[in-house]
């Protein structure tokens, strides 16, 4: 039987870079689904943030105002909160730290970003240890709030770089 | 066309107390689903959790050091949602739904993140539903998103499901490629 989870594009970070880039110029347009995969990503500098951004058709990270957010926050230390926020300029996934286990793992899926008329749709699951080596994980989603198309995620931090990770980029066969 | 979901192994847990679901890590993958399902507990059994503790891939035992923190929320039919939340403790606990006996027979997925990596924590997402039993007044659907991380850098080679009287439990791992 053919497989349905096909890897698109993979990036293993062992140096230092200031961004990655999971589709853009290896997106591959074939899948109505897309399913992203990230683990044990460190950063260089501690407490600061690991941010996603859609990346549009000329292979450029879309910076306008216009990620909405709607997140569960579940974490070890302290009751669990709902957060959410809209005309963002990124979509933020963690502030992480350079402490030992310090990182951040998740599965996202992408939807809608082949169609030039629908906004770029994303769920997130995650389990991070964020700055303070806390276990914390926002479960929810966020939507890129313009019609046009996406090829992918760019992953970058808020300053310095990421140091470390395994991501991923599948397409959901049909 | 290969595909990246790739089937490890299946595990039919009868009759067992606290089983060890061996030699499912390894360096060919750095993340795993873990499927979960035909769960039946022993008579009397009821509410009980699926704790995990891993299996130190060196010595072959399960890891109860202090190490295992945990995180998840249970969404109740029939009540408004619970927070369970553990640091520190000997295994990661109370995250991942009920189990139970007869219709309360529930499912689920387990992410696992790195857990072959010696250089690494190990850390754990997933989803569940299953019947909240409560007395007097019959069962109820609840539903948990959970997250966990076992805080040691060591290499890990499978996992143990801490419930001391399983009647069925079927289990199918898979890398994620």
């Amino acid at each position: 039987m053919a497989g349905s989870l096909i890897k698109i594009y993979e990036e293993i970070v062992t140096s230092a870079v200031s961004s990655v880039d999971l589709g853009g110029a290896n997106w591959d347009s074939s899948y109505d689904v897309y399913m992203v995969k990230f683990s044990n990503v460190t950063v260089t500098t501690d407490s600061t943030i690991l941010y996603a951004r859609v990346l549009k058709s000329d292979n450029t990270a879309d910076s306008t105002a216009n990620y909405d957010r709607a997140l569960t926050i579940l974490r070890s230390d302290t009751n669990f909160t709902d957060t959410g926020s809209t005309n963002q300029t990124e979509f933020g996934i963690e502030i992480l730290g350079t402490a030992t286990g310090e990182s951040a793992n998740g599965i996202f899926y992408l939807f809608n970003f082949n169609n030039a008329s629908e906004y770029n749709f994303c769920t997130t699951e995650m389990s991070n240890l964020d700055n303070a080596s806390r276990l914390i994980a926002g479960q929810g989603g966020f939507v890129h709030t313009i019609n046009q198309l996406g090829k992918g995620l760019q992953f970058f931090m808020s300053s310095s770089t990421i140091a470390g990770g395994i991501f991923t980029l599948y397409g959901l066969n049909k | 066309m290969a595909t990246n979901l790739q089937f490890i192994k299946s595990v039919e847990v009868r009759s067992s107390a606290n089983p060890e679901i061996t030699d499912i890590f390894s360096d060919e993958y750095d993340v795993y689903k873990i499927y979960y399902t035909k769960i039946d507990l022993g008579t009397g059994f009821v509410n009980a959790w699926a704790n995990l503790r891993v299996i130190n891939a060196t010595t072959g035992t399960p890891d109860a050091t202090s190490n295992y923190d945990s995180a998840g929320q249970m969404l109740y039919a029939h009540s408004t949602s619970g927070d369970n939340r553990y640091t520190n403790l000997t295994a990661i606990t109370n995250a991942f739904a009920y189990m139970n006996t007869g219709p309360g027979n529930n499912g689920g997925e387990i992410t696992v993140y790195s857990p072959f990596d010696s250089g690494s924590y190990t850390f754990f997402g997933g989803q569940g539903s299953s019947a909240f039993y409560q007395i007097g007044s019959g069962s109820y659907n609840v539903a948990s998103k959970s997250i966990g991380v076992h805080k040691v850098e060591q290499s890990n080679s499978g996992l143990q499901i801490l419930i001391s009287d399983i009647t069925t439990m079927d289990i199918a791992v898979y890398g994620v490629k």
